[in-house]
């Protein structure tokens, strides 16, 4: 466990990640809300899964 | 026992034993079983010859054992195997034998495989067991096993040829004894002091790059996020002919760039902009050496680079194929073209082929790579003896056609690419067809490119489009090493050697540091990895294990000094070792960390006998083989069922609803399939029975 949110250093990776590509998917699609990026992040193939793990941590109310 | 004055020739197999045996007797072959040892005599010119076999490495580098757990250490002896590894009790016998045999030998001759571990292997027994005559014994050295090659090394054996390649053999096993021993010692250490558990952790030198390799990826593809993208293509038609053209821009990163672009291609028509036709010559592959051989075999049947080993050594015994171990991509004019397709000419399969290319002038298409000791791998032209099995069957059959495809001409092929206009929007396609197939002709099985013929067009030709598709599509992360593209990646860094290489990532899997085909990393192969990377990242990194390679090859070839490399690695470790010993704590709570998620991790569910236990996956220590047991064996349960021994095995998190036993996922490559592991279950009970009826 090392950085600020309480993640080990994958967990945070994975959770920057994260977010860098709510940026993309927001300039790909015109706008996305936080909760469907989630969600279709959570269902796509591919998700890697750290990321499936942080988003549940989100989606639990665990990680803001 | 024969009266002193034979020649003891010594192999490295028993098969090579009999194969030699039979080439050089001019007499009748005969065979004794001393100690359940085969040994063959006969004769030849007059004098009397006895063969023998080493079976594999009868003397290992060990340390002085005053404790197992004991590091640094530095001082290491060849020892009898038996002495330091259990499993090699029998070796004991076959050195008793070669030393007895050896008292009244007057001549020796080493015809263990030529290279660097027969060489050791050969040179050992020539050391420790027949009284320091390594090096005046004779070398005979063959790249195959026929009658022809075998008569010709003996003619031409030499005192001392391939004394350059024991150094080099000895001083790569002292190394990688040195760096592992130390490594895992210090590691196991640490991980043992911080847990109540015992596990040995081992790394090894080219072992810490090829799982940095495998971690690495790993941790990209489990913190990928997918982003989109959209294709637009066109569903064309010309004169009744339908092909589909991607737009030329590929990939679109927003939606309403893909959306225009399809609106504004409707209701238009197309126009061909542009065409152009290139013909081209495809140059045969080189022949196989050992990488290509592993690589080819893995992407042609799947077949694993090891388990390709196995059989190309099969066959290389039968004296069907020459030495396997190889880096050459060489066929040199000495090894008989003209013999060799004669010979593939009598198989029924080959026959119009061999005689198509002996109607040619032979000369084969060569690849770049060289090798001292052997050519690149080649069918001897011998007929196989006994029906081959399907396996060994197939290796042999991509040999020979490979091997025939070095003297098929080039290949032409006509590529045509096609630029459409859609008001603006650019289309392109492009086709391959085959006009002359060359080297295709004997290789096309294995050659997996598709050809794909479009309608005749002509610039300017219009076409109709009947449908604009816009696709949203996902990145995927980058695809996991399977067992061929880690032996590539290995090959290409320089790790490692052609004839270590699959056992090493065979070892990692034993190890549990990976596991499964595509390669999973484990946690636990990642928490070693992550130790590593943070406390000693020099040991797993490429670089320094290439210029050990590198400072390997230099005393293979005579240049450096064996001692002069063992005493670098000796540094580089101390400096590192003690790095190590000054962390233990922090490395062992790391290590029990991963082992204690390792061993969650390998639990499919609740022990239905016992309820209070867990089932888990374990690997047997004596058998190697995995099965379901209960963590509560040591309370009594003695619940256990059978396992697949191939594929990975993951939980599915639900009992069977006939027995409550767990179910689990089994997958190899593609398909994988549910599986309750209660042997008993009603529905196998049910299935077995209809079997039976049957």
């Amino acid at each position: 466990m090392s950085e600020e949110d309480g993640l080990c250093r994958y967990h945070s990776d994975a959770s920057k990640a994260l977010r860098k590509g709510y940026v993309a998917w927001n300039e790909a699609l015109s706008g996305i809300p936080w909760k469907e990026y989630l969600n279709r992040v959570k269902t796509a193939q591919g998700t890697g899964q750290w990321v499936a793990e942080v988003i549940a941590m989100h989606e639990t109310g665990d990680l803001e | 026992m024969k009266a002193p004055s034979y020649t003891l020739i010594l192999c490295e197999k028993p098969d090579a034993a009999r194969k030699v045996a039979a080439a050089l007797a001019e007499s009748r072959v005969s065979t004794m079983k001393i100690h359940g040892i085969e040994v063959l005599e006969f004769k030849r010119d007059g004098i009397d010859y006895v063969t023998c076999s080493a079976a594999g490495h009868l003397y290992k580098v060990s340390d002085s054992f005053p404790g197992r757990d004991s590091f640094p250490v530095f001082d290491l002896e060849w020892y009898p195997a038996g002495l330091v590894d259990k499993k090699a009790s029998t070796t004991q016998r076959r050195i008793a034998l070669i030393r007895s045999l050896a008292k009244n030998a007057r001549q020796f001759v080493n015809a263990c495989d030529y290279d660097v571990e027969g060489e050791t292997i050969g040179g050992n027994i020539m050391r420790y067991a027949c009284g320091e005559i390594e090096r005046s014994a004779l070398r005979a050295r063959f790249s195959t096993l026929t009658s022809e090659d075998i008569t010709a090394s003996f003619h031409e054996a030499k005192v001392g040829a391939g004394q350059t390649l024991a150094d080099a053999g000895r001083t790569r096993h002292a190394l990688d004894f040195i760096w592992g021993i130390n490594l895992s010692r210090v590691l196991s250490a640490a991980f043992n002091s911080s847990t109540s558990g015992y596990k040995t952790i081992s790394i090894g030198r080219v072992q810490g790059p090829t799982l940095a390799f495998v971690v690495e990826r790993e941790i990209e593809i489990r913190r990928f996020v997918p982003t989109p993208y959209w294709t637009v293509s066109g569903m064309f038609q010309k004169d009744g002919v339908d092909f589909k053209a991607p737009h030329a821009r590929g990939k679109f990163s927003k939606r309403c760039d893909a959306e225009e672009a399809k609106n504004t291609c409707q209701g238009h028509q197309g126009v061909v902009s542009e065409m152009t036709k290139t013909v081209f010559k495809e140059a045969p592959p080189p022949p196989f050496n050992t990488g290509d051989l592993q690589r080819e075999a893995y992407s042609a049947f799947g077949c694993s680079p090891s388990k390709t080993m196995r059989l190309a050594e099969e066959l290389y015994l039968e004296a069907l194929i020459s030495y396997p171990r190889t880096s050459s991509q060489k066929l040199p004019q000495s090894i008989g073209f003209r013999r060799i397709l004669s010979g593939l000419a009598k198989i029924p399969e080959y026959v119009v082929h061999a005689h198509d290319i002996l109607s040619e002038p032979l000369l084969p298409r060569e690849g770049g790579k060289s090798d001292k000791a052997h050519p690149a791998i080649y069918p001897t032209g011998e007929l196989p003896r006994r029906l081959l099995p399907a396996q060994e069957k197939r290796i042999f059959d991509l040999i020979v056609r490979r091997f025939l495809s070095c003297f098929g001409g080039d290949a032409i092929r006509e590529r045509t690419e096609l630029g459409i206009d859609v008001n603006g929007n650019e289309f392109r396609v492009s086709s391959r067809v085959t006009l002359r197939p060359g080297w295709l002709k004997y290789y096309g099985k294995y050659e997996n490119k598709p050809e794909r013929n479009l309608p005749k067009l002509a610039r300017g030709d219009l076409l109709t489009i009947t449908r604009v598709e816009c696709e949203e599509k996902l990145e995927q992360p980058p695809s996991r090493y399977n067992q061929g593209s880690l032996l590539e990646r290995m090959e290409q860094e320089g790790i490692g050697t052609k004839a270590t290489r699959a056992e090493m990532i065979s070892t990692l899997s034993n190890r549990g540091y990976m596991a499964g085909d595509p390669i999973l990393a484990t946690e636990l192969g990642i928490s070693v990895f992550e130790v590593m990377a943070e406390y000693c990242p020099k040991m797993i990194s490429v670089e320094l294990t290439r210029e050990i390679e590198k400072e390997l090859d230099e005393v293979e070839d005579g240049k450096r000094e064996g001692g002069e490399v063992i005493s670098r690695a000796i540094r580089e470790l101390c400096a590192e070792i003690e790095h190590l010993k000054s962390s233990e704590k922090g490395i062992g709570e790391e290590l029990g960390q991963a082992a204690t998620m390792a061993t969650a991790q390998q639990s499919i569910g609740l022990c239905p006998v016992c309820k209070t236990g867990k089932l888990l996956v374990i690997r047997s220590r004596k058998t190697r083989k995995r099965f379901v047991g209960c963590s509560n064996y040591g309370n009594g349960c003695r619940a256990s069922a059978p396992l697949p021994q191939k594929g990975w095995i993951k939980p599915t998190a639900r009992p069977c609803l006939k027995c409550g036993w767990p179910v689990v996922c089994v997958g190899r490559r593609r398909y994988p399939w549910k599986l309750c592991v209660n042997v008993s279950c009603e529905t196998k009970v049910r299935r077995r029975n209809a079997m039976q009826i049957v």
